[in-house]
Order: structure tokens, then C-alpha cells, then sequence
């Protein structure tokens, strides 16, 4: 597969309207290989003749469970499964996520987080390895380019080195650009979980890595402080 | 059982109080009695004898009585007779037909001047003139000999206390049986009384002097166990109808909200159509949020939603609550102010964070929702006293008084309840931790959490 629409699709639902739509919103958004099963015979059969790159899957089907189709899955493939389900209990969640689901929708869904939920398991499956350094891992802020890989700044003065903990903050901020990020989840990622009276330690962190990234630290145009809750790295 | 421990104590006191009560009666109240009330009319017939001797005559060797004396005989006594050192009688006066003898031996004296002569009790008095004989009418007075030794009277003034004692001494060990029995006894009750209190079945042994009582209780019993049986299945099939309804409802909804964002970014249609598609989704989203609200609340409701309790920062899970806000846009048009005192950072509750995050969410988008407009909303978090207090505020419109009046269980009986959702579920969130929820103002809620312990 070159690209993610590419990706085989198998959709199995005991309602074939939901089939059928599922299959009308994936086929607009650009996906191009999709299989529905209605029972679990049907996705038995079609697993084995497409051997597809991502399953969709319903929990109670008329010959069996979701549940009990994935362990069979599971056997002899590691496509990534998605549960759709109308059972929304916590127990039934968990079950589905401890056996090894990829992710747990709940119905009634919103097509475009279904879209957003599958493209993010396909690339982390099958695209994670091939992003180059260029595309995935470089971050434009202004007039300087940060390579996340190597901990790399480069800025139209030279190259500046980032330290571990700048660089751990940093991928943290990057990872939710454009969103708030706690205090508490910046210290996670930098100390581990169950910090305790990094704060301060954490803004000195912040104030060095804004001398790295801003023109003029002093007033951060990128990395800025949200008062009372954490850090925001602005979109470019 | 501390009752029934109060009901025997206060059971022995009355007994002891009984026993004294009728002691003191007794010593001080009974010889009081017996003068005033038994002593004057207890023995006339012998007062009357005794002064019999007073009334003899003797004129020139001739014995006579006096008028007074013969009045006395014939009222109060039945005879009277004198005798001479030799038993011979020398003067009688009254003499009845049975009594016929004019002369009495030595031993035939001896034992009627201590018993009776012919059924008479008699009286023998010495006089001048001889032995005077009155003889008072047949079961009139009685007579009785004792003749014991001296020591033995002796002990008996010793021995009527000591009987006192003993007699003391077994009224309180008979009422200190009859207190451990009833105490036994009602034992089983109270213990029986506690369970159901405690909601817990009961069947108690239907004997002894509880017999009745513990019947009774068993009926009771039997029927509160019937009348939760029932409402526990009318809550299971209440929560397992909404489930399925919620369940049911949500295949058509997907097929609504997936068809509506079909339509919202199909290009072939127009502005307007468009428009319509989009209000179904947002329509659409709104029963999904209905449906897992009113899940959410018949599961809290009947306590049927599990509690995931771990021990968590409350600071963190308001920042990244606050945050999320803000990611999500939730918060475009209004102000959220976060205030957390430092001394909360390092403390920790209990609780299933995802419950709380819910019912603090809640209320953000109760403000959101009820001012559209826009307000500011203000959360505080500070220490007091083992407590961590959570204030949330906003400057909008408020809650109404109705509201307030049904969460808070004070809405009289003639208002209406009003439909609530989100904030019933934040109560009931909060209830379900035991934290304490109060509505300061329209505006203004208090809660309170129990700290749990803290980080040094």
C-alpha cells in the first residue's frame, strides 16, 4: 500500500443500512478498497479472500459476536481492528481494548471522527516507518526549522542543539499543536508520571527553549503560556 | 442493643426501687398501722376480762360484782366464777348450762387457765378472794402457749434480720434471673429489629414470652423483603428498559447523523439544503448526548453505575479539564478562569475521575448552553479543614430557583419538577462520591470532597 486509501477495508455490521453507509462515507472520502460482511460467515470468507488492512467491526452480529471474530482475526493476521458498536458500556469497551482492539466508537458516531480514528490507526500502522525525516519529524516555526529527530534548530545564524528535556517538551507541544498543553502532561512527559514540584523546573525548561525558538523570548509569539493550565505551541 | 442494655438496666433500678420502696413500708410504715388501726378493736373481750377484778365485792364473807361489772359480763364476756384455793367455786354470775361443775381439781385448772374450759377461752385472774375465771364467748379470742428457751428467743431476734437479708437477697436474684431471661428474650428481638433496619431479612424463633413480637417482625419481615423484591425489579426493568432503548436508538441515529453529514458537504446541493443537513446533524448529536445522559442518570439513580475509584489530583484533572475546554472550542464565546490555591497541588481524592470530569464538564456547558451570549465562569479550588472546596461561579443568567429547589430536594409539593438533566447528573455524580454539594446563589455552588491524603 502507497497510500492510505489504498488501505483493504473490511466492514462487518448485522445492519446492512449502516453497511451501506459506512461504505458511502468511506468511498467519498477517497477510500478505494472496501468489503462489507453482514454475518460472521460472510467476514470469515471475505477476510480470507481479501486479507484486509483494517477491520471495522460490530459486536453483535446474527451468528456470533464482534469479540469472539477478532480472536479468529487475530490468528492469523495483525490488521488492525476498530470496534463500531451500539454497546456503550465500560465493560464492554474495556473488553474489546484489552483483547487487542485498535480503538472502541461508540454509535451514534460522527462520520468525520470514524474518518479521523481509522486514518490514524492505518498510519500508525503501516505508514510510521516510511515517513522520512523531512515530512514527519521537522517542525516550521518561522525563519526556524526544528528536527525533531536530532534534536536539531536550525536558524538562519546556525545550528542549535536542543536538550533532552527541551526536546521531550517540545514533541509533547508538537504533538497537540494549536491546543493547550497542561503543566501536569508537559512534566509527564519530561519526568514521568506522579511529578510532584517540577514547576519551577519546568519554566526554567520553557524559558530556555523559548531563547532557542523565538526571535524574542521575551515576547513569545510560538510557545505560549495558557495563565493557570500550561503551554501552547501556535500553528504556523 | 445499646437500647435494650438501657431497657434491662432501667428494668433492674425500678425492681431494686420496688423492693426498698416496700422495705421502708414495712419497717416504718406497718407497726404505725398495726397500733393505730389494729390495736383498739383487736382484743376488747380480754381488756374487759382483765378489768373484771375491779368490779368484785365482799360483804361480811358474801361476794358479789357491781352492776358495772355485771354489765360487762353480759355484753363482752359469757361467764364468770371465783374459786377458793380448793377449786371450789365460791361465787359465780352468768354461768352457762354447759358449764356445770362446782368444783375443779388441780389439774383441771392447770390446763384451762391456759386454753379453754368447754370451748371458752379463759381468763384466770389471782384475786383476794380467790381465783377469779371469766370466760369470754366461744371463738372470740384466741389462746396459744409458747414455751421456749430463753436462748432461743435470743437467736430469734438475730435470726428475723438475717431473714430479712436472705428474703432481700433472693428477691434480687429472682429479679436478676427474670432480667437475664427478658434480657435473652429480647435480645433476639432487637437483633431482629437492627437487620431490618439494616434492610436485612429476618427470621426469628417464635417462642417464649417474645412469641408474638417476634411473629409480628417475621411478617414484617416477609413483607418488606416482598416490597424490595418488587422495586428492585421495577428499577432493573426500569434501567434495562432505557438501556435498550438507548440501544435500540442508536443503529437509526448513526444512519441519521452519517446520511446528514453526507448531505452537509455534498457539493450538488444547494446553500439551504445544505443548511437543513447540517441543523439534523447537530439535531442528531443532541438526542446521542440525551440518550448517554439519560443512561448515565437511571444507572446513578439506581446504583447501577460502577465507580472506577482511584486516587487522583484534583489540580490536574481541573487543568486538563479547563484545557480540553479550551481545545475543544467549547469556550470561544466565554471566559473560564481556573484559581487553584497551592496548597491543593500536592493533595489527592478519590474517585472515578472520568464520573467527575463529567459532572465538572457538565456544569461548564450548562453556563456555555444557558448564555449563549457569553459569560465569565470562574472555578476555584481551595483547602479547608481536611475538605478541598470547589467554587464554581459564572455571571450569567443563573440557575433557576425551581432547579435548585429539585436538586436540592426542597421543591413543594404543589411546583411542578422541572426537566433537568445535566445538573441532576452532577449531583448525583457528586452523591455518589459522598461529596457535598450546595448551592451558595443562582450563580454560586459549593462542593466538598474529603481529602484522601497528599504528597509531603
Amino acid at each position: 500500500m502507497e497510500h492510505l486509501y489504498q488501505a483493504r477495508i473490511l466492514l462487518v455490521d448485522d445492519n446492512t443500512d449502516i453497511l451501506d453507509m459506512l461504505k458511502n462515507i468511506l468511498t467519498r472520502r477517497g477510500f478505494l478498497s472496501i468489503q462489507t460482511a453482514s454475518n460472521c460467515e460472510m467476514a470469515r470468507a471475505l477476510f480470507k479472500k481479501h486479507q484486509p488492512e483494517l477491520i471495522i467491526l460490530d459486536i453483535m452480529l446474527p451468528d456470533g459476536d464482534g469479540f469472539s471474530l477478532m480472536r479468529d482475526f487475530r490468528l492469523v493476521s495483525d490488521a488492525p481492528v476498530l470496534f463500531l458498536s451500539a454497546k456503550d458500556e465500560d465493560n464492554d469497551r474495556l473488553f474489546g481494548l484489552g483483547l487487542g482492539a485498535d480503538d472502541y466508537l461508540t454509535k451514534p458516531f460522527l462520520p468525520d471522527e470514524l474518518i479521523l480514528r481509522l486514518s490514524a490507526i492505518l498510519k500508525r500502522t503501516y505508514f510510521s516507518s516510511f515517513h522520512t525525516e523531512s515530512e514527519e519529524h521537522s517542525l516550521i516555526l518561522g525563519m526556524r526549522t526544528v528536527y525533531l529527530k536530532r534534536g536539531i534548530i536550525a536558524t538562519p545564524d546556525g545550528e542549535l542543539s536542543l536538550t533532552a528535556k527541551e526536546l521531550a517538551l517540545l514533541k509533547k507541544l508538537n504533538e497537540n499543536r494549536g491546543n493547550i498543553v497542561t503543566f501536569d502532561a508537559l512534566s509527564d512527559a519530561v519526568w514521568g508520571e506522579n511529578y510532584y514540584g517540577y514547576e519551577n523546573t519546568l519554566m526554567v525548561h520553557i524559558r530556555r527553549l523559548r531563547a532557542k525558538i523565538e526571535e524574542n523570548p521575551s515576547s513569545p509569539v510560538w510557545l505560549l503560556t495558557v495563565r493557570g493550565l500550561g503551554y501552547k505551541l501556535v500553528k504556523g | 442493643m445499646k437500647s435494650l442494655s438501657k431497657i434491662i438496666a432501667r428494668y433492674l433500678f425500678t425492681a431494686v426501687l420496688i423492693l426498698l420502696m416496700t422495705l421502708f413500708f414495712n419497717i416504718f410504715l406497718y407497726p404505725v398501722t398495726a397500733f393505730y388501726v389494729v390495736q383498739p378493736s383487736g382484743n376488747t373481750n380480754y381488756n374487759s376480762a382483765k378489768g373484771l377484778s375491779e368490779e368484785l365485792r365482799e360483804d361480811n364473807g358474801v361476794i358479789s360484782i357491781t352492776e358495772q361489772g355485771k354489765k360487762q359480763i353480759e355484753e363482752q364476756l359469757a361467764f364468770s366464777m371465783l374459786l377458793d384455793d380448793n377449786g371450789t367455786v365460791i361465787w359465780s354470775y352468768h354461768l352457762p348450762e354447759d358449764i356445770t361443775k362446782r368444783h375443779y381439781t388441780a389439774s383441771e385448772i392447770a390446763v384451762f387457765s391456759k386454753w379453754y374450759l368447754n370451748d371458752y377461752p379463759i381468763i384466770c385472774q389471782v384475786t383476794d378472794y380467790g381465783l377469779l375465771v371469766t370466760g369470754a364467748p366461744k371463738g372470740s379470742l384466741f389462746r396459744y402457749n409458747i414455751i421456749d428457751s430463753v436462748e432461743r428467743i435470743k437467736r430469734m431476734f438475730y435470726m428475723i434480720p438475717a431473714m430479712l437479708i436472705l428474703n432481700l437477697i433472693l428477691v434480687l436474684l429472682l429479679v436478676i434471673v427474670w432480667s437475664v431471661r427478658f434480657y435473652r428474650s429480647l435480645r433476639t428481638i432487637a437483633l431482629g429489629l437492627e437487620s431490618l433496619s439494616k434492610e436485612e431479612p429476618i427470621c426469628l424463633p417464635e417462642k417464649g414470652m417474645t412469641e408474638l413480637l417476634a411473629r409480628q417482625l417475621n411478617q414484617t419481615s416477609k413483607i418488606l423483603t416482598k416490597q424490595r423484591e418488587h422495586l428492585a425489579k421495577r428499577d432493573d426493568a426500569r434501567t434495562t428498559w432505557i438501556s435498550s432503548v438507548s440501544h435500540d436508538i442508536r443503529t437509526p441515529l448513526s444512519l441519521i447523523m452519517g446520511y446528514a453529514a453526507s448531505l452537509k458537504s455534498d457539493s450538488a446541493l444547494s446553500k439551504e439544503q445544505r443548511r437543513t443537513a447540517e441543523l439534523m446533524e447537530h439535531q442528531s448529536l443532541q438526542i446521542k448526548h440525551l440518550i448517554e445522559d439519560l443512561n448515565l442518570t437511571s444507572k446513578l439513580e439506581y446504583d447501577m453505575q460502577p465507580l472506577r475509584r482511584m486516587a487522583f489530583q484534583p489540580a490536574r484533572l481541573l487543568r486538563t479539564l479547563v484545557s480540553d475546554c479550551y481545545n475543544q472550542g467549547l469556550l470561544d464565546t466565554h471566559v473560564l478562569e481556573l484559581c487553584i490555591s497551592k496548597e491543593i497541588e500536592p493533595v489527592y481524592l478519590d474517585g472515578d475521575t472520568s464520573l467527575l470530569t463529567r459532572a465538572f464538564y457538565n456544569l461548564i456547558q450548562n453556563s456555555v448552553r444557558h448564555n449563549p451570549s457569553g459569560c465569565q465562569i470562574q472555578i476555584d479550588a481551595s483547602l479547608e479543614k481536611g475538605f478541598i472546596r470547589f467554587q464554581y461561579a459564572d455571571s450569567g443568567c443563573g440557575i433557576p430557583s425551581n432547579v435548585i429547589a429539585s436538586l436540592t430536594g426542597t421543591l413543594s409539593d404543589h411546583e411542578k419538577a422541572p426537566h433537568i438533566m445535566g445538573l441532576r447528573i452532577v449531583s448525583q455524580i457528586f452523591k455518589a462520591h459522598n461529596w457535598k454539594m450546595e448551592f451558595l446563589d443562582r450563580n454560586t455552588i459549593l462542593i466538598h470532597a474529603k481529602i484522601i491524603s497528599s504528597v509531603s
